[in-house]
């Protein structure tokens, strides 16, 4: 006998508390599971590692079981080999060879799952059929297009260009997970060699026009991804955008202005007023010697390891915009906020979530030393 | 007759991996003769490092790995503090441990459940569903309570693996990826409270460790004894050592070493080459040391067929790992081969999640664990540390307080890496050959020899270009969409 979703959940059962069953049962009489195809072009796999650390809006797993099908991940999935069969390498082979394979394979029962079309063969035409169904594209990492799209393959002999290119024609979204997806992040760094962009630009480039949500972060935060999933399935539409494509819900505040050491960052200011006379407002570019001075006169000595405002140490928290500081970073629980973040463990902003990061956003610290002036 | 079998892409590892092997009959039965790897994927670090500020590069190297940022970004540390002779003060050694500990728990616990374990247990009506399904399902796979009890487990390590990145956000910061590592050490300050709450999360993952991991992988090791046979490899082994357990940096948890096949040696880095025979790399790429290493590509090279370099100890192929260090430490040397990497890692986590709550009482509430260490206007540096998956080296040299070159040898150059001058395979090339394939078609006994690498291919591979070999190819399809 084959289980069900639901059988899975007796199986589940026994490591989840009785407020988790609650939840995972209300996903299943919800809203079904839309069919997400994940590619992964030049990143780090960072952002599925994020992905698996999900638990404020829903876990990794809910998330797999409950609320998405998710038909492609290179990282998780069982089966390994080329998902895309391209008509060139099957050209390559002989029918002889072809009818052969095609026999042996498909009695092995796993493949004719996707034989849709029901020809005895999996391949772009049962792709064609799925696409009729709608599905979301999520991309995590860079798309190449130097050297044809070469630098970066996902099987077979497609490219992830050409990957972007054919899922994102018939998508009915694109989800661009992580700063080297959004904006081309740490893969298009300077010098850019093998001129990396991101997915907005990838999909323009190839005259492919879609909705496009930019979940930025290097990498995501999993609430921004899962928490916009699930938007998405219970709205059913794409949620409120800025100006670059991110959801407002989440990146639609200052880090600096939700800053836990704003007032000391204030305070330094003033301090530099004080000093400087006449003129000087929040906002200006930042005295420096007024931050670094150990002496006591301002509460912000500039040096590592030590509690206090971090802008004089290079912190970007002015020039970035998302809910950390609120939100924090691996949380524990459903509901719960994050156990930490950057600032909080003493390191400055690097502005991860921005079109600048990295270069616009390095170096990263300015150090010049425990009370050595600028 | 003979026939290759391409498997592309390797699924459950992190970055994107090519296996090619070919297989013919032997004494009447189907084995691997010959097996190639390469990757698919360049980034181009090498050149995007040139210029920026050496701290930078604690940063933007952790971006080669999202599984493995923290041992990067403890490289990238350490080859600035060894260079200039300043050791971090105790609380930021001691920190740095244990977030690159809960990174190893996290890492050794994914990789085990999520990514290894599909290939031997039977999921079919379990997990009936994407992207459990479609899959392999070979006659000798797990089935029954077994395979009900592994997938309830596969779920609960889901939960352990998010605990371990959550302690170590807790002295790093944020995981993946930490943002508290820097030359001079780590810029956290514990206190009482952070301090209860790792050992709590730490107390919860060594019970998970003792009454779940390790028996699973053992009773795994029993349900396929034959692993214990196959995958060999090439017999050395290589460690760089890690977690320094005082300020002298000579004392680590796992020491450093080299094992030549019958003894544990010292191991000594100068003599690290990288060789380029079998890489799209210029000649001039060749035989040279990672210090002053050179990537030329050249991709029309005739004999060559990958885009990893293959880094030589002594000219021997070694193979880095946790089967490596546990080796080389002396905690275990049952044997060398598939499942004795499984058995080897989970005893790691157990080793390394044991020590670190040792190492939450040396630290001092309240003090910091950072030192000032102003940018090195010229300098020539290495950090040597490991990786969950081996052996990582960082090679930095610094000009005008700017990087002028950067090297990165990662543990999956070591492992998957191509022929060599002597026309050695590399050690995965080497652990394919002779393995039985039952089902060409299901080539399961790949699979699973290459997942006990655990690779990791983000960094080990260099740039891709389409497969132009001649000869009879069987693609294996996934009907993945």
């Amino acid at each position: 006998m084959r289980l069900t979703r639901r059988d899975f959940l007796k199986a589940a059962a026994v490591f989840l508390s009785a407020a988790e069953l609650m939840d995972l049962h209300k996903a299943l009489a919800g809203y079904g599971a839309p069919p997400v195809i994940w590619l992964d072009g030049q990143s780090c796999s960072g952002d599925t590692v994020s992905f698996l650390n999900s638990v404020h809006y829903a876990t990794a797993d809910e998330v797999l079981i409950q609320k998405i099908d998710l038909k492609f991940h290179k990282t998780v999935m069982a089966m390994a080999g080329d998902f895309a069969i391209s008509p060139v390498r099957l050209r390559s082979l002989s029918e002889g060879d072809v009818a052969a394979f095609s026999s042996q394979w498909l009695q092995q029962g796993g493949g004719l799952n996707y034989d849709l079309n029901k020809d005895q063969k999996v391949d772009m035409q049962d792709f064609a059929l799925l696409q009729q169904r709608g599905y979301i594209l999520v991309v995590e990492g860079a798309i190449p297009f130097g050297a044809g799209g070469r630098y970066c393959g996902v099987g077979g002999e497609m490219t992830i260009k050409d990957a972007v290119a054919y899922f994102g024609q018939y998508a009915d979204l694109v989800l661009a997970v992580g700063t080297c997806a959004t904006f081309g992040g740490i893969s298009a760094g300077s010098p850019n060699p093998t001129e990396a962009k991101s997915v907005s630009a990838s999909l323009a480039d190839l005259k492919i026009n879609k909705t496009v949500i930019n979940l930025p972060g290097c990498p995501v935060h999993p609430d921004w991804l899962v928490g916009t999933i699930v938007d998405l399935i219970v709205t059913g539409k794409a949620p409120a955008l800025d100006s670059l494509l991110r959801p407002t819900k989440y990146f639609g505040t200052q880090i600096h202005d939700h800053c836990p050491n704003l007032t000391k960052y204030q305070d330094n200011y003033k301090k530099r007023a004080d000093n400087h006379g006449e003129g000087v407002t929040v906002g200006m570019t930042s005295c420096l010697t007024c931050h670094s001075n150990t002496d006591g006169a301002v509460k912000n000595p500039r040096k590592l390891g030590m509690t206090g405002c971090l802008f004089a140490l290079g912190c970007r928290g002015r020039q970035t915009y998302a809910d950390c500081p609120t939100r924090k970073w691996n949380s524990g629980g459903k509901g719960e906020y994050g156990i930490n973040w950057c600032v909080e463990a003493g390191s400055p902003c690097h502005g991860c979530t921005e079109p600048l990061f990295p270069d616009g956003m390095s170096p990263f610290f300015t150090l010049n030393g425990p009370g050595v002036d600028d | 007759m003979a026939v290759t079998i391409t498997i592309d892409p390797i699924s459950r590892i992190e970055g994107h991996l090519k296996i090619e092997v070919t297989v013919d009959t032997v004494d009447g039965k189907l084995q691997v003769v010959d097996a190639r790897s390469s990757g698919t994927m360049f980034r181009g670090f090498e050149q995007m490092m040139i210029g920026r500020n050496p701290y930078d590069a604690v940063y933007y190297t952790q971006r080669i790995c999202g599984v493995c940022p923290v041992s990067h970004s403890m490289a990238a540390s350490m080859a600035v503090e060894k260079t200039v002779g300043v050791t971090p003060p105790a609380n930021g050694r001691v920190m740095r441990n244990l977030v690159l500990g809960a990174n190893f728990v996290q890492s050794h616990i994914l990789h085990f459940y999520h990514l290894a374990a599909l290939d031997y247990i039977d999921t079919r009506g379990i997990l009936d569903c994407a992207p459990w399904e479609p899959r392999f399902t070979t006659p000798d796979m797990i089935g029954g309570d077994m395979a009900t009890t592994l997938v309830g487990h596969y779920v609960q390590a889901l939960v352990m693996r998010r605990k371990a990145h959550q302690m170590g956000a807790i002295f790093g910061g944020k995981l993946p990826c930490v943002s508290t590592f820097v030359p001079g050490g780590c810029t956290a300050i514990p206190t009482a409270e952070k301090v209860n709450q790792f050992r709590a999360l730490l107390t919860e993952l060594r019970s998970f460790i003792d009454t779940t991991f390790i028996p699973d992988v053992q009773a795994l090791g029993n349900a396929f004894a034959d692993y214990y046979q196959l995958g060999a490899g090439s017999g050395n082994l290589i460690a760089y050592g890690v977690f320094e357990t005082d300020s002298t940096g000579l004392s680590q948890l796992l020491k450093r070493g080299w094992y030549d096949g019958s003894a544990v040696q010292p191991m000594e880095p100068g003599t690290i080459r990288e060789y380029v025979n079998s890489s799209w790399f210029s000649d001039d790429c060749g035989n040279l040391h990672p210090a002053g290493g050179l990537t030329e590509p050249a991709p029309d090279k005739p004999g060559a067929y990958s885009w990893v370099k293959s880094p030589r100890y002594l000219e021997t192929v070694c193979e880095a790992g946790p089967l490596a260090r546990m080796w080389i430490n002396g905690d275990y040397q049952r044997g060398i081969s598939a499942m004795d990497r499984l058995v080897a890692r989970a005893l790691e986590t157990k080793k390394v999640a044991d020590a670190m709550d040792g190492w939450l009482n040396e630290l001092t509430i309240g003090q910091n664990g950072y030192t000032y260490i102003p940018v090195p206007v010229t300098m020539k540096g290495k950090g040597l540390v490991e990786a969950p998956r081996g052996a990582l080296g960082h090679w930095v040299s610094i000009d005008n307080s700017k990087i002028s070159r950067y090297q990165v040898i990662t543990p999956t150059a070591w492992n998957a890496s191509g022929r060599d001058q002597k026309s050695q395979p590399g050690p995965i090339e080497q652990a394919l050959m002779g393995s039985p394939v039952n089902d060409p078609n299901q080539p399961v006994e790949v699979l699973r020899i290459v997942h006990s690498f655990d690779p990791c291919l983000a960094c080990a591979v260099h740039v891709a270009r389409p497969n132009s070999r001649s000869g009879v190819t069987i693609p294996i399809r996934i009907a993945a969409v």
